[in-house]
């Protein structure tokens, strides 16, 4: 038998091994290059509603991911070579030198390093268009296009070759401490954290926590900064975080262990825990990175949608409202309603333009007070003499809302009624071109007397519209678009008016309509939330897998370790409630951690805005979905696992 | 004197799989065991012996026969209820060891305690009185892959008190020892069977172990052979065993 075929034979008897490292880096791989799919992405880049803020939204995911590839990477590179030391021991033993050891690991591992390169950029490049197509029809983004860089390959080709370097150059480093005795029993000394420094651990949560509070309190401060700002304290989160999770995780375990009545009646599980701290810790650090983002982009993108179905319903109280002239409402509704999406409402309202020949043909648009009632659902009563001011804006201050009072009364045009009764700020009806924010209000019989007796008064009618389900009326909004333009007819004075407002006719007889509204924000946020629906699917999915690997790849030690407790007479069920309870911790100790970081981040975000409730909404949403959704992971997890472990 | 095991015309038929070639392993076996005594079990390779050990413990289940232990008959046990009656009752010594890894010689000790919640003050001071007992309280605190095979036997041995049990089986106890730590398990052995009256069945296939126990039951293809009883000193109980094993056939040390 020559060297070559024991290389071989060993290659096979370990197979697993390599294979779940191999399985490991490829995975890295592939997140990394799907994720620098989007980073290079052209028309992101090229678009200008992004180009100011891709820094930011991309800055926290960029250093999640590199944190990401280099901790995952030496997870499963020490997993591996802890393995092999048995291995190592033996071959010493029988008279290998540190240098063909270390020309096994370089060898070894340079095969397996460009293999998973080639399998990981392979998958991503197939699942990032899969990933693309997928995102696109959830979210119903149309103006990005999906692109395959070079860059993306040349990146992922280079970041991947340093770090894997690097990982076999500590390796090699470590190899010149081997002893034999060590290693011949590695597999079974514990892989305990070393002692806890409470020093160390109360420093490093401190600095954690002035990270998190610089962060929210500095940014947005000076615009100029905020990159940076961001940068280093995402740094500085991360890292700090990490000796926060080592350092107070063991000094709790250490802390338990001093009250011997807790500390024995959950000895399995804290030994066991213990026992594998220094991989445990890596993993919830992991896991706990990507949480962060995960819930601070889902809430962001939840945040878009409901904004976007907010503000539509907001600022339309009605589904369908448009200017009719020229063309019957009969010929209209016929083109609106179908079978599937009748109209369930309709109301009328007039509405007269009054054209001020003294003041530059200056429009005001008048209605009668009972039809706006009937219209708005809300009794409005105007004495005779009297009108009423309607702004459909929600101005905040008393000072701003006199200011818009007096600008209308300054303008009002002379028709006999000049007695303010009173002002309302209140969104109405909906949104139209066609009549401004703001309506004055008449009694009823002012108001047909003023029709009437002026000539300079030109009245249209507005329909408003209900239909059975706003989100299919689409189709609907846009047949009647183009209906109203061929028909509706145009007065000189309606002329001047849409040339000074620098529209075009149809822009200024468009219909306002729910639909319109949500389409239009979802689109113009449509390059964002295909980001942030990117970044947070693909951090998700990590998530998920890196709980998957870590438990299947020690199945076989503890199958060995609850094989022994059987026989001294331990039960199924309590077998199980260890396993639950460890699982426990690496199911929701990250999470829990992960989502109050990232609410630190949401607030930081959204500070400024003023829907601040929204926001946390959307966030703490996201986060009970999620933990909801890692509760029934773990129910699943927990029995599979528990029934591998225990077979049959 | 009361009869601590009872066994019963038990049999015990694997069944292959594949050709439905079943292999009878043990064929109607009786055997009965007093309180205090201190019996091996031997045999050659392929005899039955770890077999019967599995059925006598409750891992396995006979095919037919009955097993009673402190008057507990484990065939009308479920699964549960025989791994609660293991850690109750019995003790069990492995060749292997057996101990956790994860948990100091202290810890793996207190462990079938810690299994039944006993309290915590009574979980130290028994355990400390045990490992005193072997020599091995000053080391409480390592872990087992740090100190020798001997060491970790009497851990295991004293993992298998912890509980007081009404019996200790044990698996090949001094199989992956040397003589001399092979010596002072046995004496152990010894000393538990004496001071404190516990019953032991210990499986092996060392003549030398075995000369340490009071009785030595032989087996053969699956049936008891003979057995004999030591009435005198060590050194001929020895002489006894070994013409026995010579006139039963088979390898002991050589197979």
């Amino acid at each position: 038998m020559t060297i070559k075929q024991i290389a071989v034979k060993i290659f096979k008897s370990n197979l697993k091994r390599y294979l779940f490292y191999f399985l490991c880096n490829s995975f890295a791989v592939m997140v990394f290059f799907m994720f620098s799919t989007l980073l290079f992405n052209e028309s992101l880049h090229r678009s200008k509603e992004i180009e100011e803020g891709i820094n930011e939204a991309v800055m926290i995911p960029t250093v999640a991911l590199l944190i990401f590839s280099i901790f995952f990477i030496s997870y499963a590179h020490s997993t591996f070579i802890k393995g092999r030391k048995k291995e190592f021991g033996l071959f010493m033993t029988l008279g290998m030198s540190t240098r063909d050891i270390r020309k096994i690991i370089l060898v070894e591992n340079s095969i397996i390093a460009s293999a998973s390169i080639c399998l990981g950029i392979i998958a991503g490049t197939l699942f990032s268009r899969f990933f693309f197509l997928i995102i696109m029809s959830l979210i119903g983004v149309k103006s990005v296009s999906f692109e395959l860089n070079v860059n993306s390959y040349l990146y992922s080709i280079g970041l991947f070759s340093v770090i894997f370097a690097i990982a076999v150059a500590v390796t090699m480093v470590v190899t010149s401490k081997f002893e034999i005795v060590k290693l011949l029993k590695e597999e079974r000394t514990s892989k305990k954290n070393k002692r806890a420094n409470p020093v160390l651990a109360a420093i490093a949560f401190i600095a954690l926590l002035a990270s998190l509070y610089i962060l929210y309190a500095y940014f947005g401060t000076v615009p100029e900064n905020d990159g940076q700002l961001l940068l280093f304290c995402t740094i500085s989160i991360m890292i700090t975080l990490y000796i926060t999770i080592s350092q107070l995780g063991s000094f709790c375990l250490n802390i338990i262990k001093r009250r011997p009545s807790s500390y024995y009646r959950h000895l399995l599980l804290l030994t066991n825990l213990d026992y594998k701290f220094k991989q445990v810790k890596k993993i919830i650090y992991l896991i706990t990175v990507m949480v962060i983002v995960t819930i601070f982009y889902i809430g962001f993108v939840l945040y878009i949608f409901l904004g976007a179905e907010k503000a539509a319903t907001d600022l339309h109280p009605y589904d369908i409202a448009f200017v009719q002239t020229g063309v019957s409402f009969d010929k209209l509704s016929a083109v609106v309603a179908t079978k599937e999406n009748p109209i369930t409402e309709h109301k009328t309202l007039e509405v007269s333009n009054y054209f001020d020949s003294a003041n530059y043909n200056f429009r005001t648009v008048i209605v009668a007070d009972d039809q706006l009632s009937a219209v708005a659902n809300k009794p409005i009563q105007v004495e005779k003499g009297s009108y009423l001011i309607l702004v459909q804006l929600n101005l905040q201050g008393k000072a701003e809302q006199n200011r818009m009072i007096a600008d209308i009364q300054q303008d009002l045009p002379n028709i006999g009624i000049d007695k303010l009764q009173s002002a309302m700020f209140e969104r109405l009806i909906n949104d139209l071109k066609y009549i401004d924010n703001s309506l004055i209000v008449l009694n009823s019989a002012d108001y047909q007397q003023l029709k009437s007796n002026t000539s300079e008064v030109q009245t249209a009618e507005i329909q408003f519209l209900n239909m059975k389900d706003w989100k299919n009326s689409k189709d609907a909004v846009i047949k009647l678009e183009e209906k109203l333009s061929a028909a509706n007819k145009v007065t000189p004075e309606f002329e001047q008016l849409i040339q000074r407002r620098l529209m075009t006719e149809q822009e200024f007889f468009q219909p306002g309509s729910k639909i319109g509204l949500y389409d239009y924000n979802k689109q113009g946020g449509g390059l964002i939330l295909y980001l942030v629906t990117f970044i947070s699917v693909l951090f998700f999915i990590a998530t998920v897998i890196i709980l998957l690997l870590r438990l299947f790849s020690e199945l076989e030690d503890e199958r060995k370790n609850y094989k022994k407790l059987f026989k001294i007479g331990i039960t199924e069920k309590e077998i199980r409630k260890i396993i639950a309870g460890e699982l426990k911790i690496l199911f929701f100790a990250a999470p829990i951690l992960g989502i109050v970081i990232s609410l630190v981040y949401t607030s930081t975000f959204f500070k400024e805005s003023g829907m601040d409730l929204e926001i946390y909404r959307s966030s703490l949403s996201i986060s009970s979905v999620y933990l909801l959704f890692q509760l029934i992971y773990y129910f699943i997890v927990k029995r599979k696992y528990a029934n591998q472990i225990i077979g049959d | 004197m009361t009869s601590v095991l009872e066994v019963k015309n038990i049999v015990k038929i694997y069944d292959d799989e594949k050709d439905q070639f079943a292999t009878k392993a043990l064929n109607r076996i009786n055997l009965k065991i007093e309180k205090g005594e201190l019996v091996a079990i031997m045999g050659p390779s392929g005899s039955g012996k770890t077999t019967l050990l599995n059925l006598l413990s409750g891992i396995d289940s006979p095919t037919s026969g009955t097993i009673h232990i402190a008057n507990k008959e484990l065939s009308t046990m479920n699964k549960e209820e025989l791994a609660l009656f293991r850690r109750q009752h019995l003790g069990f010594v492995f060749q292997e060891f057996n101990l956790l890894d994860s948990l100091s010689l202290k810890e793996n000790v207190m462990l079938p305690m810690i299994l039944e919640k006993r309290d915590a003050v009574y979980m130290e001071t028994k355990t400390k009185e045990i490992m005193s007992t072997f020599g091995i309280y000053d080391i409480a605190d390592k872990y087992p892959y740090s100190i020798s095979g001997g060491q970790q036997q009497r851990a295991a041995v004293s993992r298998a008190l912890a509980n007081d049990p009404s019996i200790i089986f044990a698996d090949e106890p001094t199989g992956n020892l040397d003589s001399k730590s092979s010596k002072t398990i046995m004496e152990c052995f010894e000393k538990i069977n004496k001071e404190m009256e516990t019953t032991i069945v210990v499986v092996t296939h060392d003549v030398f172990a075995a000369s340490y126990c009071n009785k030595v039951i032989f087996i053969k293809d699956g049936i008891l052979d003979s057995q004999i009883v030591k009435k005198g000193n060590r050194k001929d109980f020895l002489d006894q065993i070994i013409d026995c094993l010579a006139v039963l056939g088979g390898g002991t040390h050589d197979d």
